[in-house]
């Protein structure tokens, strides 16, 4: 099936060279942060005359950033937990329950991915300052689940499409109670989906920038609020360490996710 | 269930008996199955033959539990299981894409029904040893479903069902993935298994030759009906109904209008002349006059050369196809009217296309049934 891993024909060599550098166009600006974030500079340079780890000393030491990064991380955890355990959930009522608006459902479900997450945001303050709840934990977890969510339905939906549906009647037919036979015979084979969920849902949360914008206060933060107030008075290499050490966790643990959805083990082949 | 593993897998007369009363399962608007009742004797192989759509998946799908009935019951061994959970009902279910777990090895396999009713490790693995050896699979067990054929997956699929000793096996086409050798040699697999153990076999087919071999009775359902159950020999040479007779084994039909019965006996005149005789028991209410289709299996057509003398139907060989023993001779009789003979290939000797005949069906053989909208 794969026609590029033979033999590279000239339109596809060069197909895959402007793929290459468009790749790379897209993350320079990523990549940049890195070397300026250990430079001996006070002020952001590129490129940097030197090596230092002093701004990433600052960062740890600094109970502000320290405190932001706490409150991202709670939030974060609480997120997963919940976007994880309501987008199974939704999966498994979307693709095997026998649902009237099973479609309505899966539109309303994936609507925050697809919604300006401005207007989300907006909604969210409006919403939270009325409880008087905005820049409580409570409305950050909420809003962040909402986000988060739909990557869990989908992640687990395509887990559960590859999965038959059979084996759990099966299992039923074996003895296995109904719960019991999602837990032996369908959850194994959707829990590297699951985590994969579950790992985006965390990357969403912690590094959401616009509800949180929004919805944060002046002694309750998230990191990525911290760093846009921040650069607003003091563009310090500081935000650059802090923007590499984001970068590195996001892409590592989507790599993680990316490896866990390709192990997921397969129902074997029907021969004829 | 302790007790299940001091039961040896050689003890016969095991199966349950079942009955099914006037079961009926509707998906909305959709009628899956249309009131039907069907009692199977314990030890009994009954298959479910009928076109797709017809409703078979659906009455195993309510025996097994997967699927609650909307009217009617079910009963096994003498138990109402009618609102019973899958899990509490003892049946092997074996279904037609295997379903073995694929995460687990063979061996796991085997042993998760043993597992989920709390048999000891030690106690598991004897019994589940037994089992593989009983499909023949022993030495398999480290292996995963993805490292086997698929007639070793539907083996291990086997020895699942039959390792917690249910005295009823339901299987959904079980063996449609398979190629014909090896379906075959499953067919008997299946069978021995089936007599050794004693157990209750409802095997779902659409095939009808595998339904013809296998089986003790025959249930033939269409559009969520049943329109005949009974033995092999029953369903091929006394089809009940015009439906029966064109889906089991080949046949000719012939169009007529029924021009005089008397007593168990009449003739019918064919739309495209001629005349032929038919049985017409009494339960065939088929006044004189009506309009009549008369089934003919192939091998009950006689050749004879033209001006032969014998009384039947002129007809033309307008070709043959050659099957190993038989040759299936086609003719164009009057009107247009195609009929097929099913004759020993020596018979073709001496026959070239174009060649004049006289068609002769044997005494007795053929069929009559009321002209219907279906079909033809
Ligand atoms: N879950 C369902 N929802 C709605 N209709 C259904 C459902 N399951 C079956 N049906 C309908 O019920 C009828 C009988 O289906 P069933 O699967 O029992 O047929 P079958 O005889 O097993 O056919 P096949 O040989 O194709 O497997 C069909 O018309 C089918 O469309
Ligand atoms: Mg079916």
């Amino acid at each position: 099936m794969n026609v590029t891993t033979r033999l590279p024909h000239p339109a596809i060599a060069a197909a895959r060279l402007a793929g290459i550098l468009g790749v790379l166009f897209l993350l320079i600006p990523t990549l940049i942060v890195v070397p300026i974030s250990v430079g001996p500079d006070k002020y952001l340079h590129f490129p940097p005359r030197g090596f230092s780890l002093e701004w990433y000393g600052t960062l740890i030491g600094d109970p502000g950033w320290m405190r932001a990064a706490l409150f991202s991380l709670q939030i974060a955890v609480l997120v997963t937990l919940l976007s994880t355990a309501l987008g199974t959930a939704a999966a498994l009522a979307l693709t095997r329950g026998r649902l009237h608006g099973a479609r309505a459902l899966s539109v309303a479900v994936l609507a925050p991915i697809v919604a300006p997450n401005i207007v989300v945001a907006v909604a969210m303050y409006l919403f939270f300052s009325r409880l008087g709840m905005s820049g409580s934990l409570v409305a950050f977890v909420l809003a962040h689940t909402v986000l988060a969510t739909p990557y869990v339905v989908i992640t687990v939906s395509a887990a559960l499409a590859a999965a038959d549906p059979d084996l759990e009647l099966a299992a039923m037919s074996l003895g296995a109670s109904r719960s019991r036979a999602f837990v032996h015979a369908t959850l194994p084979l959707i829990l590297p989906g699951v985590i994969a969920g579950a790992v985006f849902a965390f990357v969403v949360s912690f590094d959401e920038a616009v509800v949180s914008f929004f919805l944060s206060s002046v002694r309750d933060k998230t990191l990525p609020r911290k760093i846009f107030e921040e650069l607003d008075y003091d563009v310090s290499p500081v935000v650059a360490a802090v923007s590499t050490v984001l970068t590195f966790l996001s892409v590592g643990l989507l790599g993680l996710a990316a490896v866990l959805r390709r192990r997921a083990p397969r129902a074997p082949a029907t021969k004829a | 269930m302790a007790d299940v593993a001091t039961r040896t897998i050689d003890t016969a007369g095991m199966g349950a008996d079942v009955s099914i009363r006037s079961l009926v399962k509707r998906y909305g608007p959709v009628t899956a199955v249309e009131d039907i009742s069907l009692a199977v004797a314990s030890g009994e192989f009954l298959s479910v033959l009928g076109p797709s759509g017809s409703g078979k998946t659906t009455v195993l799908m309510c025996l097994a539990g997967f699927e609650i009935p909307s009217a009617g019951s079910l009963h096994i061994g003498g138990r109402e299981v009618t609102a019973l959970p899958p899990n509490r009902r003892e049946i092997g279910v074996i279904f037609q894409r295997y379903a073995l777990f694929p995460h687990m090895s063979v061996r796991d396999n085997v042993r998760f029904p043993l597992k989920m009713r709390g048999m000891a490790r030690r106690q598991a693995e004897a019994v589940v040893e037994e089992a593989l050896a009983t499909v023949r699979l022993s030495g398999f067990g480290d292996r995963l479903p993805a490292q086997l054929s698929g007639g070793q997956q539907q083996r291990v699929a086997l020895a699942r069902a039959i390792s917690f000793r249910p005295p009823l096996l339901l299987m959904d086409e079980p063996l449609s993935a398979l190629d014909k050798k090896l379906r075959e040699e499953m067919q008997a697999e299946i069978k021995d298994l089936q007599r050794r153990l004693g157990l209750t076999v409802i095997f779902v087919t659409h095939d009808q030759e595998e339904a013809l071999t296998m089986s003790d009775r025959i249930a033939v359902m269409s559009h969520g009906r049943l329109e005949q159950v009974g033995t092999p020999e029953e369903i091929y040479g006394n089809p009940a109904t015009s439906f029966v007779a064109r889906f089991v084994g080949e046949t000719n039909i012939l169009p007529g209008i029924v021009h005089r019965r008397s007593g168990q006996d009449g003739t019918v005149a064919l739309d495209g002349g001629g005349e032929i005789a038919v049985p017409l028991p009494a339960e065939r209410r088929l006044a004189e006059g009506s309009a009549a289709e008369v089934m003919l299996r192939p091998e009950h057509v006689a050749v004879m050369p033209a001006g032969s003398g014998v009384n039947g139907l002129a007809a033309r060989l307008v070709g043959h196809s050659f099957a190993g023993a038989t040759v299936a001779l086609t003719f164009e009789a009057a009107g247009g009217q195609r009929l097929v003979a099913r004759r020993p290939a020596r018979e073709l000797a001496g026959l070239a296309p174009g060649a004049e005949v006289v068609l002769v069906p044997e005494a007795g053989q053929a069929r009559c049934f009321a002209r219907t909208g279906q079909g033809a």
